[in-house]
């Protein structure tokens, strides 16, 4: 009795063997095939995959042009145009500020960017949930405002959206997508050199970064008088890139010439 | 004897008509400014504000006058307050800040009321602000608006943040006592009971915060804190005092911590949190720092922000700067070769950054060291280089104040003025390729011709009797040198020292 008992163990625990063996084995051909099926999304995190590149990449494409994406009083630096936020053709002087609402102006430039793009996410979204069998209603005027804030940006999209199946009905007055970013303080530091550069000339990148331990500061003086400034957050490793053109000298003897005017 | 005299007068009267010129049209720049550019644009084409320019070049839809910008109405210059975020910028003209969303005013910030700052209280933190920023930043950090604006300057209310008591903040959440280590002020405004120098973890307290091994870096603080289990910042870290319960009861002073008064600040210690910024080492996640040290317990150390092996191969403190050019030479006079330029180079944060000063020469790199008690600082700066007015000096002494100008004497039998030259110390780049900076002109100062008067008697043959000395040897090497002191003249190489196409400079003899 102890004999079969104990065969009929062996044969139990050969039974699981297999059965765990050829789990292991299906999972493993079938693998690429099970790794697509994932859990369902919810409309929030859809809508947050589907706007959060749109949003880094604006990020990115503004910061690195001095906050204007098509600026027409531009320098060209490593093939990218950077707008003047503070700028004079003429030399010996100082420079005119020329975005006055530097955050101000970023923030409606990085709205004019993303706004027609967040339709489509809005449209992606109600195909989505049409696909998971539900009716969609509303959705036709989405909404994006921006508040950009020390530590992150906050992008919220007011559509008021409703999706119902069967009996059940979920509405979204709006979608909020928050992204920590030093893009905030980056604005306030440049509109700080801006107001220097201004009023003084020309500003001390070496006093500024020991003051901002956090902040790297870089400065390209140009062969015209531009300056590049690119500021670095050692945090989150954002940056934003501006130009000003201020108390420039000129080459030679050459006496308040006008740059871009030919006599 | 007349015909000489003569003719040395008309010599030094064309040079004095090239000199005035150069000099009249450099000093009169407003002249020269309506000449080239005649109207003021409050806007130009290309979107750029208040320009002194071409009406072509003027935006129709905006005003223009035939006069500089600095005396029209439109294009007078005032301060913006930006009323969202509490801030003024001075220098801006009026439309661009009302386009913009501003409001403006005329006069500087120092005359406007919304822009005077005061003290504004932000927890443990202050700054010296306007009322609305102050708002905007109490707001942002979730914290009561404490604007003080009996706090005149920005030292009293740094010095106001460090008075401020601080301790462990009690008070119960979610039937737990819990504690909040904050300043007295944030504390008594949430009703809560304050014990001032308590930390959190101390057990007297009997909160549900106690000692932890973890670390952290403090906003606006240079040490490593130990955190207790509810996240609060306790004293410094010290490895040793991890179990230390009495370390764990109250505020340790810095003065009292480990590694006080450290030559290097702890740079790099496994064991001691106690940075300080001044000697070069600050809070920081150990695995962005470049030795990668990890600490005994936590994730953070005091980085060391010194910088080694740099360019020129010597180690800097963090804070110095000093000058690099392209001639690899500490000299200013060495760097003379066509696209050459100097750089300032910074050593912050254990990084090596590159400043180049203005191109064409027109700012020089200065460098001047003070010994301290860990050895030298250094300390560099880009600054203008006065050569403008050189050529103008006929006196060696006058030519030699560095107070005034940055020129040399070059003595000569024939100068630019008698007994020598008085030229750039510093030759200025030029845009020789386009001519846009008179290149032409600049080095036609150097260019001369010297007729040589010989007289002829019956018996030895003919005699030099006037401008004897362009005859001599060293006559042309003097030109030359005057040449190539000017600017980009003559004969030289570049930056990557490949000699001009051209020789430079002619010498005939008729």
């Amino acid at each position: 009795m102890l004999f079969s008992n104990k065969r009929g163990q062996v044969t139990i625990f050969i039974i699981i063997a297999l059965v765990i063996v050829s789990l292991a084995v299906l999972a493993l051909v079938f693998w690429p095939k099970l790794s697509n099926v994932s859990v369902q999304e919810s409309p929030e995190q859809f809508f947050t995959s589907c706007l959060t590149p749109i949003i880094d990449n604006a990020i990115t494409t503004l910061s690195s042009s001095g906050g204007t994406l098509n600026s027409k009083n531009y320098l060209l630096f490593n093939n990218i145009k950077i707008d003047y936020v503070c700028y004079t053709n003429e030399y010996y002087k100082t420079c005119v500020v020329q975005r006055p609402l530097l955050k101000q102006h970023f923030s409606d430039e990085l709205l004019a960017i993303i706004n027609p793009q967040v339709s489509s996410c809005v449209n992606n979204l109600k195909s989505e949930m049409q696909s998971r069998g539900f009716s969609v209603s509303g959705g036709n005027n989405p909404q994006l405002t921006i508040d950009l804030s020390p530590d992150n940006s906050v992008f919220v999209v007011t559509t008021g959206l409703t999706f119902t199946k069967d009996s059940s009905t979920e509405s979204y007055d709006s979608f909020k997508v928050s992204k920590k970013s030093d893009i905030y303080n980056l604005l306030m530091q440049a509109t700080y050199i801006m107001s220097w550069e201004a009023r003084y000339g020309d500003f001390d990148i070496l006093t500024f970064m020991l003051s901002y331990p956090d902040i790297r500061a870089d400065k390209y003086k140009l062969s015209d008088g531009s300056k590049v400034y690119i500021l670095t957050s050692r945090n989150t490793d954002d940056s934003f890139t501006f130009a000003t053109r201020s108390l420039s000298w000129p080459p030679g003897y050459q006496p308040n010439k006008i740059v871009g005017v030919n006599d | 004897m007349v015909n000489n005299s003569l003719f040395r007068n008309l010599t030094f009267f064309l040079l004095f008509l090239v000199l005035a010129l150069l000099v009249f049209t450099f000093a009169d720049i407003s002249l020269v400014s309506s000449q080239s550019a005649n109207v003021c644009c409050e806007r130009t084409t290309n979107g750029a504000w208040c320009q002194n320019s071409l009406p072509s070049q003027c935006d129709n839809s905006y005003s223009q006058t035939p006069s500089s910008c600095e005396s029209t109405s439109f294009c007078s210059l005032g301060t913006c307050y930006d009323s969202s975020e509490g801030i003024c910028m001075d220098n801006t003209p009026q439309k661009a800040c009302q386009e913009s969303g501003g409001t403006w005013s005329s006069g500087d910030p120092e005359d406007i009321p919304q822009c005077q700052p005061a003290c504004c209280v932000l927890g443990n933190q202050a700054a010296f602000t306007t009322l609305t920023r102050c708002k905007k930043l109490s707001s942002q950090y979730n914290l009561v608006t404490d604007f003080r604006k009996n706090i005149g300057s920005e030292a009293e209310c740094v010095a106001v943040t460090q008075s401020q008591d601080k301790g462990a903040c009690v008070f119960d959440s979610d039937f737990t006592r819990t504690c909040k280590f904050t300043t007295r002020s944030d504390c008594t405004a949430n009703n809560a009971s304050f014990h001032k120098d308590f930390l959190c973890s101390s057990e007297e307290l009997a909160t549900n915060c106690g000692p932890s091994t973890s670390t952290t870096c403090v906003v606006g603080k240079e040490e490593v804190y130990f955190v207790d289990t509810c996240g609060n910042p306790a004293n410094i870290y010290d490895a040793s005092k991890v179990n230390d319960k009495s370390y764990w009861r109250m505020i340790v002073p810095k003065a009292d911590s480990c590694g006080f008064n450290d030559a290097d600040g702890n740079s790099n210690s496994r064991t001691c949190g106690s940075c300080d910024y001044l000697s070069g080492s600050l809070c920081s996640d150990y695995s962005k720092a470049s030795s990668s040290v990890k600490p005994t317990y936590g994730n953070f150390i005091c980085q060391d922000l010194d910088c080694s092996n740099t360019f020129n191969d010597n180690d800097y403190k963090h804070g110095e700067s000093w000058c690099v050019n392209d001639e690899q030479t500490k000299s200013n006079k060495a760097v003379v070769d066509v696209g050459t330029r100097f750089y300032r180079h910074l050593c912050v944060a254990g990084e090596e950054i590159v400043e180049p000063c203005a191109d064409f020469r027109q700012e020089l790199c200065v460098e001047a060291s003070i010994k301290t008690s860990t050895g030298t600082f250094s300390q560099a700066g880009c600054r203008v280089n006065k050569w403008q007015d050189c050529i103008l000096q006929n006196d060696s002494d006058d030519c030699s104040d560095v107070d005034v100008r940055d020129c040399k004497w070059i003595n000569g039998p024939v100068g630019l003025s008698n007994g020598g030259s008085c030229v750039p110390l510093v030759s200025p780049g030029l845009e020789f390729w386009n001519d846009a900076g008179n290149s032409q002109e600049v080095c036609a100062v150097a260019s001369t011709t010297c007729v040589v008067t010989y007289e002829k008697d019956l018996l030895s043959g003919k005699k030099c009797v006037d401008n004897c000395e362009c005859l001599e040897p060293g006559w042309l090497d003097n030109r030359k040198d005057i040449c190539t002191s000017l600017g980009d003249c003559g004969n030289k190489v570049n930056i990557i020292k490949v000699i001009g196409g051209k020789k430079g400079w002619t010498y005939k003899v008729d």
